[in-house]
């Protein structure tokens, strides 16, 4: 399986009052092409810290990222980490920013962010904006990173609007070989109800009119539109690094002459804009996509008057607008009701079949791992300790770790299970525990344990782990 | 017996250490702020001038200009600059600012600490109550302290003291009156948000009266904005204080040593002239002094407000 | 059976919406609505149901820390008085906070004696022998207050109780001994009762919670969520100690939670809340067996299971739980049932006993257990 995102040793750490908080040790998973990989571990062991880390959207102060790779394709997305800062040893470490070097990736990040990586987050407000309606919201994004292929539905439809007329006056349409094709047989296929058929095929035709009337100038915001995806997406596919560093540039350079918000803000204002109608009548279907109830009456919503099953709903559809190549799901149903979640997650195992998405999902309940992963990673005290196929993982536990967490659950089909405990509590990762981080806990502690962190050993195809009961084995082979 | 006590000390000098650990902390996060520390800094200055200024100076604004006529040093009615005798000049009747502006400190500065502290401690009480047993009685305290609220202060205080008698006693008492309805309505509104806590409900839960749980879980909880406050408040009432003597009102004799009134001399005196273009030093430099004060004070508080913001403490 | 230790009758706590002008009324959330519990000594009942439908409500009412809007809560109750009671509030019909004070004054002469809400002494040796554990560690340890003196607060107004069956006030190093020896039994140490609550783990904190509220030896203990905000391996370890703490000081139970792994973990009875109401109450093994309302079917089918081999059949519930504000009329899951008939939006069904200990409130209970009622596609009522 080709993998989409690689992470290697990838290291976070938090500098606070108490000292350093040594939050990611040494992090190191794949996520392959179509894969939900499940990140599980107890509360603080990492989990968000690792998402954020990867988006780069830890809080800095007081948290950096200060070593490690994410390769996404050919780019290394943590390529000048070091530069952004040094370390002053004083009395307790100090950060001196590079705050040129942090703004230019600020920006290379922007583009990242929504195109190649979304984000879900367990209170969908935080990923929200409470003053703008959901539609705002949708079409924000969309016109940030999906303008091209707006355009391009556009384009083909003002090609073809007598048919698109009859189509609407009851006639049957021939499916085209481009965009606007696809987006009709997706129509056809998702749209609920003729009254939803018709809201589409309105918006399509005065969007199509307003294209032609300005031909010129949205052909050429196609082309630059075009010229932008290619860029961005030479930069993942690119395998040198000087290369790189150009696009990256020439990137910064243009988004800080595209200034983006005010874009938004005026396509606003002309509400005739057939960008901004396309735009909604793709927020429309992408509302319909996500099997929400009345998807009209939640585009002219805010964020406050949804329910929280609705509210994430909202927020899967934004981050899947512009089919990222990774979804980082943190915790997505954790507040929501066990029903909603069950609703949430035959959701997303619904449109990872239809797009194909990898998905991150980051979640303490194994219970939704077990139904929703392909593969797991168990974390405990910012290291992966366990890694294997979802059936291996749960037939074939090794980690004592991972025994002792599937113990502890509690099982509504097993009356009879006795609930085993971990004894202690989840390590201070100021002054972490030497060697493996799980020994004060451990059942099968010994000597080794509390001096040499243990390496991660393949124990059987796909299948990871982190501990020294498994080295020796391995070395007797 | 011995071991008894022994562990008795010992526990209280744990708890004590604790408490004086979270404060250590409070602190480092306080002078991580340079502004904030400068105001600090500043205001523990002007807190020592009030309390050994007047001490080490002692004798009144005219002892030094008696001395040096006394020893021949002819003294002019009219002020004069800042000189070696007069590090602040004088002003009209040859009345040492330097003398005056020092005084002024302790006059200036234990009025306002006793009128924000009864203001204080008379909306903690009302603020509390307003806030935790609502009702009747909550209503009609909270509609007089919006009554009060309407009014102007200066205004209040104006009446105040033209009904009752111009004396720094009086002014005191209606600086009171307009300051404790800002803090009542400050702690009832922190009193709601704290009420709502478990921590609350397990106290009665436990079969806590309400006098305890709001004295042992609600105040303790409600009062660090109060901190804030007092102390961005302190350079009002200065000001205040200030506004009254200039304008007149708070008329305590004609040489009282308040930073207002010196400024107040200088502008009565020179009787059409006026004092600042002739005698800059006679205004700018008590101005000065309340000025340097109410910004240190603001800065102080602002940091205060800041650490005690449980967001911004990392 | 055993004795009965809590029963509360007709038990509604209506919250008032306020709002426009000068606070004005505009409706109630109805939070508890019509809720009749008995709870045996000695047992734990597990309290479920999706947030927001009244569990926190109920929990709080039944220890008076939430006044009533009506009903009658009665503790180490006399059979003949609280049945006749109950038989009483059976004629309470109307859900207008105003009307039920007047139709209830009607029927609480009776009551007055033993009601814990009504008589005051009886109220106040009912706080001495109940307490509560929260759900969020954070909020309910006062962050200004040391362990210790979070710990000793209910030991200080209340006393400990001694070996006469009175109680006994104690202070200064008889009461540091007695927290330090709590505290043991806790798994913490003494070291952690001079710190402050912000400096523990999120289990360690619900131990320092659990502390207090058994510091005064209580015989009935509700615990709302007490493991919602911990992880599955702090939760394990939580559930064994309060086992421990029940066997020990034998005492009653109220465990509320959403989760029913839990529940089949912890309970001997569960009694399962929709929207303020009881739809169903049984015993635990029973309802997990052979769960009857289909609110309680769609709740069971709903929890992920950690087991990737087990293909399960999820009754997938479409739509959120509608506003307690203003419940569908009827029986208030109609909207949601895909069982619901004609009758489910007109009638709301009564609480019966289906079969042996398993009560139900549904007007198709009989023919869903007999497989007679076969549900439909999708909800025949959702709006
Ligand atoms: N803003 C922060 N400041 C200091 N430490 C932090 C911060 N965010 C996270 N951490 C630390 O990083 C560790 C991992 O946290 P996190 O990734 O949020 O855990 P989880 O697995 O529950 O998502 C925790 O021990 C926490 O103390
Ligand atoms: N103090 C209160 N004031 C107003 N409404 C409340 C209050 N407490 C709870 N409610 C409402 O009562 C309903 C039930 O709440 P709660 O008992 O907390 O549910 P649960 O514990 O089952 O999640 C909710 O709709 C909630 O909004
Ligand atoms: S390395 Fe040692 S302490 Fe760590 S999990 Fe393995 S056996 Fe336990
Ligand atoms: S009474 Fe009707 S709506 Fe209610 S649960 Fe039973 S079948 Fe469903
Ligand atoms: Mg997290
Ligand atoms: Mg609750």
């Amino acid at each position: 399986m080709e993998d989409v995102l690689v992470v290697k040793n990838l290291k976070t750490q938090f500098f606070i009052y108490e000292g350093v908080v040594k939050a990611l040790e040494d992090v190191s998973f794949s996520v392959g092409k179509g894969e939900v990989l499940g990140i599980v571990g107890e509360t603080g062991c990492g989990k968000s810290v690792t998402a954020y880390s990867i988006t780069r959207l830890i809080p800095d102060p007081p948290g950096r990222v200060v070593g490690g790779e994410v390769r996404l394709g050919n780019l290394d997305l943590m390529r000048n980490i070091k530069d952004e800062a040094r370390f002053v040893q004083k009395k307790r470490i100090k950060i001196k920013h590079n705050y040129r070097v942090i703004r230019n990736n600020e920006l290379f990040f922007n583009t990242i962010r929504g195109k190649y990586i979304s984000m879900i987050f367990q209170e969908p407000m935080a990923a929200l904006n409470p003053v703008y309606t959901v539609e705002d919201q949708i079409a924000e994004t969309l016109l940030l990173h999906n303008r091209t292929r707006l355009l391009k539905i556009m384009k083909s439809a003002s090609g073809h609007l007598s048919e698109l007329e009859k189509w609407r006056d009851g006639g049957e349409i021939e499916i085209f070989d481009d965009e606007l094709g696809e987006e009709i047989d997706k129509i056809k296929k998702t749209a609920r109800g003729v009254e939803s058929i018709r809201f589409h095929q309105d918006l399509l035709i005065e969007g199509a009119n307003g294209f032609s009337k300005k031909m010129q100038k949205y052909e050429e915001m196609l082309k630059k539109s075009i010229e932008h995806d290619e860029l961005e997406d030479r930069l993942l596919t690119d395998p040198n690094p000087t290369t790189q560093q150009e696009i990256i540039k020439r990137l910064a350079k243009e988004s800080k002459k595209v200034n983006l918000i005010k874009m938004s803000k005026q396509m606003k204002r002309n509400k005739k804009d057939p960008l901004l109608i396309e735009g909604r009548r793709e927020s429309f279907s992408l509302l319909e996509s996500v099997d929400i109830p009345n998807p009209r009456g939640v585009l002219k919503s805010y964020p406050h008057e949804l329910s929280g099953g609705m509210l994430q709903r909202v927020t899967i559809s934004i981050a899947l607008a512009n089919n990222p190549k990774v979804l980082i799901a943190d915790e997505p149903t954790t507040a929501l009701d066990v029903t909603v979640q069950a609703q949430i997650l035959k959701l997303l195992r619904d449109l990872q079949d239809a797009i194909g998405t990898s998905i991150i999902l980051i979640t303490h309940d194994l219970g939704v791992i077990a139904e929703t992963c392909n593969r797991v990673a168990v974390m405990y005290a910012g290291n992966i300790v366990e890694m294997a196929e979802v059936k291996e993982l749960f037939r074939n536990p090794k980690h004592p770790y991972t025994i002792g967490l599937l113990q502890s659950i509690p099982r509504v089909d097993d009356p009879n299970k006795t609930l085993k405990t971990i004894p202690g509590n989840v390590p201070n990762l100021i002054n972490p525990p030497q060697g493996c981080r799980f020994h004060p806990r451990c059942p099968f502690v010994f000597d080794r344990c509390r001096v040499e962190k243990p390496v991660s050993i393949e124990v059987s195809k796909g299948h990871t782990v982190e501990c020294h009961l498994f080295s020796g084995k391995v070395n007797a082979e | 017996m011995t071991a008894n006590a022994n562990s008795a000390s010992s526990n209280l000098a744990r708890a004590v250490r604790t408490r004086f650990q979270s404060f250590a902390k409070t602190f480092y996060f306080y002078t991580r702020s340079p502004i904030a520390t400068i105001g600090l800094i500043i205001v523990l200055f002007y807190l020592l001038v009030a309390i050994f200024g007047p001490i080490i100076l002692g004798g009144d604004p005219w002892r030094m200009t008696q001395y040096l006529s006394f020893h021949g040093h002819y003294i002019y009615n009219v002020p004069q600059p800042p000189s070696r005798y007069f590090p602040f000049g004088t002003t009209f009747e040859g009345y040492d600012i330097f003398n005056g502006v020092v005084k002024a400190a302790r006059i200036d500065i234990m009025v306002a600490a006793i009128v924000v502290l009864s203001g204080a401690i008379v909306g903690t009480f009302l603020g509390s109550i307003a806030g935790y047993k609502g009702g009747l009685t909550g209503e009609v305290i909270m509609r007089v302290t919006d009554i009060f609220l309407s009014i102007p202060s200066l205004v209040l205080a104006i009446a105040f003291l033209v009904i009752f008698s111009r004396t720094l006693n009086v002014m005191v008492l209606a600086l009171i009156v307009i300051w404790w309805p800002t803090y009542t309505r400050i702690v009832r509104g922190q009193v709601l948000s704290v009420r709502e806590l478990k921590y609350v409900e397990a106290s009665v839960a436990a079969g806590s009266s309400s006098v305890r749980t709001v004295l042992k879980h609600i105040i303790p909880n409600s009062i660090y904005p109060i901190f804030v406050q007092v102390s961005l408040d302190f350079g009002n009432v200065i000001l205040t204080m200030a506004a009254l003597f200039f304008l007149g009102v708070g008329f305590a004799g004609y040489w009282t040593p308040e930073w207002g009134n010196i400024i107040s001399i200088a502008t009565t005196f020179s009787s059409g002239i006026p004092a600042i273009t002739d005698y800059w030093w006679t205004v700018v430099i008590p101005a000065l002094a309340i000025l340097i004060l109410v910004v240190s004070l603001n800065l102080m508080g602002d940091g205060l407000r800041d650490v005690t913001d449980p967001r911004l403490r990392r | 059976m055993s004795k009965v230790l809590i029963d509360a009758v007709g038990l509604r706590k209506y919250f008032p919406i306020k709002g426009g002008v000068a606070g004005r009324t505009l409706g109630y959330v109805y939070a508890v609505d019509d809720v009749n519990v008995k709870i045996y000594k000695g047992e734990t009942v597990g309290l479920v149901g999706e947030s927001g439908c009244g569990k926190t409500t109920l929990g709080r009412v039944l220890l008076d820390l939430a006044e009533p809007t009506a009903g009658v809560l009665f503790y180490n109750p006399e059979d003949s008085v609280s049945n006749k009671v109950s038989e009483l509030y059976k004629n309470l019909k109307t859900n207008k906070p105003s009307e039920l004070k007047k139709e209830e004054k009607k029927l609480v002469e009776e009551a007055k004696k033993a009601d814990v809400y009504r008589n005051k002494k009886r109220n106040r040796e009912f706080r001495k022998k109940v307490q509560i554990v929260f759900q969020d560690p954070v909020s309910s340890l006062d962050p200004r207050m040391l362990i210790k003196d979070i710990i000793a607060e209910p030991i200080i107004i209340n006393g400990v109780p001694t070996e006469d069956g009175k109680r006994k006030k104690i202070k200064g190093d008889e009461l540091l001994n007695y927290i330090k020896e709590m505290i043991g039994e806790m798994g913490l140490n003494e070291d952690h009762l001079f710190r402050f609550p912000h400096e523990f783990s999120g289990g360690q904190r619900q131990r320092i919670a659990i502390a207090r509220a058994i510091s005064i030896r209580p015989e009935f203990l509700v615990l709302d969520e007490p493991t919602s905000a911990l992880d599955v391996s702090v939760q394990a370890q939580i559930l064994s100690l309060l086992e421990h703490l029940q066997q020990k000081y034998e005492m009653t139970y109220l465990f509320i939670t959403h989760n029913l792994a839990v529940i089949r973990a912890v309970s001997d009875r569960v009694i399962v809340m929709y929207l303020g109401k009881v739809v169903e109450v049984s015993r635990t093994d029973d309802l997990f067996a052979n769960p009857i309302h289909p609110y309680t079917q769609a709740l069971l089918s709903a929890i992920p299971v950690p087991d990737p081999e087990r293909k399960r059949n999820i009754v997938v519930l479409s739509g959120d739980v509608p506003s307690p504000a203003n419940p569908p009329a009827g029986c208030r899951f109609h909207t949601r049932c895909r069982f619901a008939e004609e009758i489910c939006t007109k009638e709301e069904p009564k609480l019966e006993e289906i079969k042996e200990g398993h009560t139900a409130a549904c007007h198709f209970a009989r023919e869903i257990i007999s497989g007679q009622k076969k549900p439909a596609e999708a909800p025949k009522f959702s709006n």
